[in-house]
């Protein structure tokens, strides 16, 4: 059963957002067991079962054109979400391929690629795209090829330049974030912009993943998932507009907390490029209320008992302070104490 | 926001002479005279000529009298002093833009001017590798606001009014070499006018 894509949702304004059931059930919950600490939690990409959100390496769901629709007011506001060096050309084309192939094969009914050697053929259904071209010459695309491409796919996605054993952000498209900020990590290390993050530095997470990271093969890319909540399901929580999202925090109470209150799960994937050599890094973002979630009684259980017990640090650097008791003690009621299955399936 | 050791700022080290470049340039300020001073002295033990020094220096409250005297006076082919920062960084650009062949490039001075100069010199691809820098003076801090991209320079408390927006910002321990400044965010945007108090941290 393949989605049914949604033509009217917004993440701003008056918030027209839900899951179907069919989403609901197969929303990454990032609680393996009934208690969350950051850890090296990379494992291959391969393909999940049928229906998953890793069956396919890019998932693409119900909230495809509400989300591509949101991005695009982003950009008109503030198109500094997007930026490439000079020297990241053959990056962009690296992603530009490695998505459209994907797309048209993982998804013949939505996107359609042909190719005639250099010449490419470009059709894009459910947003009404269109586009001849020649591949590898940037004046035969409307836009960049990142760019182009990166407004036709679900998620944020950064692109990393790899020398001297570290890498560097040096491309995007990021209208989505968790509070942080691509324009000014642009340019940063690994650890550099991973600094504001608590505890993970101590737990020698950074040094791990980075060493592991550097040695990634060509078509064996790797995931992980990572998670905050968010208030409102917002996608765009940067740090440039906070002004205008930060009063959400304070606008949750007892009454509304189990719609205001989301869960934001990013499914993480990072792939070689061919013929840069540099590291693409793709954040696919879930976002589910916790009136959605409680319609899973394990998923209520184990996320009531990983948010009241969760350490302060990340209470603070997640920004849950202001709301974080109001779900805790929703989901109470809900959590008879039985014990959870371990994983994240349904049960 | 906790505090805690800032993953983000540069590694500065006490500077020292690289023998592997052929035009020696000393950018300072205030008080980084001093280690400006003692790298010209260990220049000439080490054998860099004189000539191929260049310094560029400006003075400023932190730095004595004797210390700007120092400077005029100081051990390199060629010495120039500024008023300001802006007319030292706009000297400092033409002469990368002329040449940066085999150049090394030491900086000294508080990382809020350092920033800057540092911020040029990549500009121009001076590797990491190439440029020395030893933190000395204030620890003010430069902040860029998030939400209007302005810089406020001289920070020296926890929570700033914008320069350009007005907003009050708390400044983030987060560094940008190419902003050369720290993060600055709105401090009372999820409830508006609570402020906690201002107090006098980068001193
Ligand atoms: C290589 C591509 C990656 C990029 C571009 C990236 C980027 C980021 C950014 C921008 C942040 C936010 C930092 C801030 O607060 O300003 C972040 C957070 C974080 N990253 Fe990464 N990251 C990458 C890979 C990884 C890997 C491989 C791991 C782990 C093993 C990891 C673990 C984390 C953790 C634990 C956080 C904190 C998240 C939270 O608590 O909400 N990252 N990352």
């Amino acid at each position: 059963m393949s989605a049914v894509f949604k033509t009217d949702e917004t993440f701003r304004d008056d918030f027209k957002y839900s899951n179907s059931p069919r989403a609901i059930r197969r929303f990454p919950l990032p609680f393996v067991e009934d208690k969350y600490m950051y850890s090296v939690n990379i494992e291959p990409h391969v393909p999940g079962p049928k229906d998953s959100i890793t069956e396919f390496q890019f998932d693409v769901d119900e909230h495809y054109i509400g989300e591509c629709r949101d991005r695009e007011i982003v950009l008109k506001e503030d198109p500094l979400r997007y930026q490439a060096l000079p020297h990241m050309m053959s990056a962009q084309w690296d992603v530009l391929e490695l998505l459209m192939n994907h797309m048209s094969k993982d998804y013949p009914e939505q996107f359609s690629l042909s190719k005639q050697g250099n010449r490419w053929s470009w059709h894009n259904k459910l947003l009404n795209i269109k586009n001849e071209f020649t591949f590898g010459d940037p004046s035969t695309l409307p836009r960049e090829p990142l760019d182009y491409i990166t407004r036709q796919a679900q998620g944020d996605f950064v692109v990393m330049d790899q020398r001297d054993g570290d890498f560097y952000i040096e491309a995007g498209m990021v209208t989505t974030p968790a509070d942080w900020s691509m324009d000014f990590d642009m340019g940063m290390s690994f650890k550099e912009w991973h600094g504001p993050v608590p505890l993970a530095h101590e737990l020698n997470v950074f040094d791990r993943a980075l060493k592991f990271l550097l040695n990634l093969r060509i078509n064996e890319p790797v995931r992980r998932l990572n998670w905050t909540m968010t208030v409102n399901p917002r996608l765009d929580t940067s740090p440039e507009f906070y002004p205008r999202w930060g009063s959400d925090r304070a606008s949750v109470t007892a009454d509304n907390v189990a719609d205001k209150a989301h869960i934001r799960v990013e499914l993480q994937g990072l792939w070689r490029l061919p013929r840069s050599n540099a590291m693409l890094f793709g954040i696919r973002c879930y976002l589910i209320s916790i009136r959605e979630l409680a319609t899973i009684p394990k998923w209520a259980r184990r996320t009531h008992r990983t948010l009241r017990d969760l350490h302060p640090a990340l209470v603070d650097y997640k920004g849950l302070t202001r709301y974080r008791d109001h779900v805790v003690n929703w989901l109470a009621p809900l959590d008879d104490g039985s014990p959870t299955t371990s994983g994240n399936a349904p049960e | 926001m906790l505090i805690r050791g800032i993953k983000s700022k540069p590694v500065y080290t006490p500077l020292a002479p690289d023998l592997g470049g052929r035009t020696h340039l000393l950018v300072g300020f205030g008080v980084g005279a001093e280690p400006l001073t003692r790298l010209m002295a260990d220049c000439t033990l080490a054998g860099v000529t004189k000539a191929s020094r260049r310094l560029l220096y400006v003075t400023d409250k932190s730095a004595s009298m004797a210390m700007h005297e120092m400077m005029r006076h100081a051990d390199a082919g060629e010495v120039q002093l500024f008023k300001d920062s802006a007319s030292l960084l706009s000297e400092f650009e033409t002469i990368l833009k002329a040449s940066i062949m085999g150049t090394r490039l030491y900086v000294a001075g508080p990382e809020a001017f350092m920033g800057l100069v540092m911020r040029i010199a990549a500009r121009f691809n001076l590797n990491r590798d190439e440029i020395r820098a030893e933190e000395c003076g204030s620890p003010a801090r430069r902040v860029h606001c998030i939400h209007c991209r302005a810089a406020t320079e001289d920070v020296t408390t926890n929570i700033v009014q914008c320069v350009d927006c007005q907003r009050w910002l708390v400044v983030r321990d987060h560094y940008s070499r190419r902003l050369a400044a720290y993060m600055g965010v709105m401090i009372d945007a999820e409830v508006p006018g609570e402020l906690p108090p201002i107090e006098e941290v980068f001193v």
